[in-house]
């Protein structure tokens, strides 16, 4: 890897970077911190009776989404968080080719002793050290939000047990007081890594889409709406298949589907020994689907294949002057 | 040969931008290309780094295939664009860094010096500097890189006629360290002050190649006949190149002048001019008047 090169990659990219940083940190603290607001009983009371007609859309039963590793986990699909990601790698995949021809730079960067290999992996390493360390700043500020959260438990009253028993009685004439307790006590944030690493996956095949079709184009802007324009139709087809039977096997054609990280946080806290596995034997009384394995998996092939489709175009294509 | 070229062509579809283009350049030469807008020369040049894979034919620098091994080519080749477009967040001190670090025994401290002599203000960010600043920041770059090739293409482009003396004394600097070099101008008269041979270039072919030393032997006598004209002696006659119109005649030659002149001198002439042939009347010979550069 060339010095120079490396330099500059990070030049074109820390402010980008920079600014989606401390917007993931700060959001995902404050949506933690907002979690603290309502307490569980209200939560409940606003999310059942919408139960019925919008359940569908959930991803996790309702019983997990009342707890409050489940409340927590909505942290990964509010837009905000997960477009912050996509909008990482579609814009550093579509500079790494057609970004360069764009502005016209690719030539005096191609005319000096570098390979082409040199010039986009160099770019694909930094987008993806960028996309790390995004992804670590979505989970510390998760992290710093459930370590510094406090929330109030429901009035209970004091409880007794019978000393040598497992027999524990509600005393009556004690007085129900409402309990502080920190979010930390509710929430493990190790639960939170498998999701972390599932939006991780995802702003992989983002990156990796964007980089081939920048290999093979000579305008950004192209390539941008060209990405763009696929993701929204991928949602289109995964908010689809949610919708109605009709529209289920839509659920096929979209590499949204792998991309569930409430899921995932689902498996690690109720079904712990199927954290890594590759087809989920059990969740909520029902068998079947992807494991957390598969769906990155999935995810991660998508963005390889991209790479190495782009790498083969890039590697052979010719390089028109700038316009 | 430093540079060689086989049958190179480059089509898109049904558009020809370089045809069967064949020559050579030896080490420590200056060549010129020379041809309008559309001629092939930027074409050419951009197949020479790799940056375009050839239709068909082949091309090699320094011995390596400039396809097959265009890393090869590129570390002897320092390259100046036509049209430059540098780094835009940039200073131009990071410009320079920048060329320095990439390129293995790239020097920072002779890009300034290059740039100070250019009268270029190296702490300007690129976003604010002109089109002639910019071109000043890529010449620093391409000379100070230590290659034993330096293509230019238009490398006096937008630059002031102080800065093009500066350029074409850098040109000759660096032909005195050994330096081969290719560059591509419209300025007929910088090719004929720097070049060693230049090849004209019409619609993607190279028509013509020319020896600039042969060329400044090269003269054109124009006079109006009032008599008979008779066939030239033989020992001329190879020597000469004849054309008759009405009573215009026009002699060139590339022999000395003296045996024509007395030869000439016994002839019924009248209104004699002699001027050396110069590149300019050669370029015409292939392009018309419309498409003549400046």
């Amino acid at each position: 890897m060339n010095r120079a090169l490396v330099k500059k990659s990070i030049s074109d990219s820390q402010w980008l970077f920079l600014s989606l940083a401390v917007l993931l940190f700060t959001f995902c603290w404050f949506r933690v911190w907002i979690v603290s607001f309502l307490e569980m009983p209200s939560f409940a009371a606003v999310v059942q009776p919408l139960w019925e007609k919008f359940g569908q859309f959930s991803p996790v039963a309702l019983d997990h989404l009342l707890s409050y590793p489940g409340r927590v986990a909505l942290t990964f699909v509010e837009p905000l968080v997960f477009l912050s990601i996509v909008i990482w790698g579609i814009a550093r995949g579509s500079d790494a080719v057609s970004g360069e021809l764009s502005r016209g730079t690719m030539e005096m960067v191609m005319a000096q002793p570098v390979s082409r290999l040199q010039v986009l992996y160099t770019q694909v390493a930094i987008t993806l050290l960028g996309l790390v360390l995004l992804c670590f700043c979505c989970w510390f500020g998760i992290f710093v939000g459930v370590e510094t959260t406090q929330i109030v438990e429901p009035a209970t009253r004091p409880t007794w047990t019978i000393p040598g028993t497992e027999w524990t009685f509600s005393l009556p004439l004690g007085r129900a007081e409402p309990r502080v307790v920190g979010l930390a006590t509710k929430v493990n944030c190790r639960d939170m890594i498998p999701p972390t690493i599932n939006l991780l996956c995802l702003g992989f095949t983002m990156a990796g889409l964007a980089t081939l079709f920048s290999s093979w184009d000579r305008y950004r802007w192209r390539s941008i709406g060209i990405i763009s324009g696929i993701f929204i139709l991928q949602m289109m087809a995964k908010i689809g298949a949610k919708s109605t039977e009709a529209l289920e096997f839509l659920q096929w054609i979209t590499f949204l589907s792998a991309f569930e990280p409430q899921i995932q946080v689902q498996v690690a806290v109720d079904y712990p020994t199927q954290l890594w596995s590759w087809k989920l034997i059990e969740v909520a009384g029902e068998t079947g689907g992807l494991g957390p394995l598969s769906s990155n998996v999935i995810l991660l092939g998508i963005g390889l294949l991209s790479y190495l489709t782009a790498t083969w175009i890039f590697c052979r294509r010719d390089l028109p002057a700038p316009i | 040969m430093l540079v060689e070229t086989d049958s190179l062509s480059k089509r898109y579809g049904a558009f020809v931008a370089l045809q069967s283009c064949s020559f050579s350049i030896s080490a420590g030469e200056v060549f010129g290309l020379l041809g309008p807008n559309g001629a092939g020369k930027t074409t050419l040049l951009r197949l020479l780094l790799g940056f375009l894979r050839p239709s068909s034919g082949s091309a090699q620098i320094g011995g390596w295939d400039c396809q097959r091994q265009s890393l090869a080519v590129r570390k002897l080749v320092a390259y100046l664009p036509g049209d430059v477009r540098l780094f835009r967040s940039m200073r131009g001190t990071d410009v320079l860094q920048f060329f320095s670090e990439v390129r293995r025994g790239g020097s920072y401290g002779k890009a300034a010096a290059i740039a100070e002599e250019l009268k270029l203000d190296i702490s300007v960010r690129v976003s604010r500097m002109s089109t002639g600043m910019r071109q000043k920041l890529a010449l620093a770059a391409a000379f100070a890189a230590d290659t034993p090739l330096l293509i230019l293409d238009e490398p006096t482009a937008n630059l002031d006629p102080s800065v093009r003396k500066t350029v074409l004394r850098l040109v000759e600097d660096a032909r005195k360290h050994g330096r081969t070099i290719l560059f591509s101008s419209h300025v007929l008269a910088e090719a004929e002050e720097v070049c060693d041979r230049v090849g004209i270039m019409r619609h993607g072919e190279l028509v013509h190649m020319q020896d600039i030393l042969e060329l400044r032997r090269g003269h054109r006598i124009g006079a109006r006949l009032t008599g008979p004209f008779p066939d030239p002696p033989g020992a001329l006659r190879s020597q000469l190149a004849l054309q008759l119109d009405n009573d215009r005649l026009t002699v060139e030659t590339y022999s000395p002048l003296g045996p024509i002149l007395d030869w000439l001198a016994g002839l019924p002439l009248e209104e004699i001019r002699v001027e050396p042939i110069g590149l300019r009347s050669l370029y015409e010979r292939f392009h018309s008047a419309e498409s003549l550069p400046t």
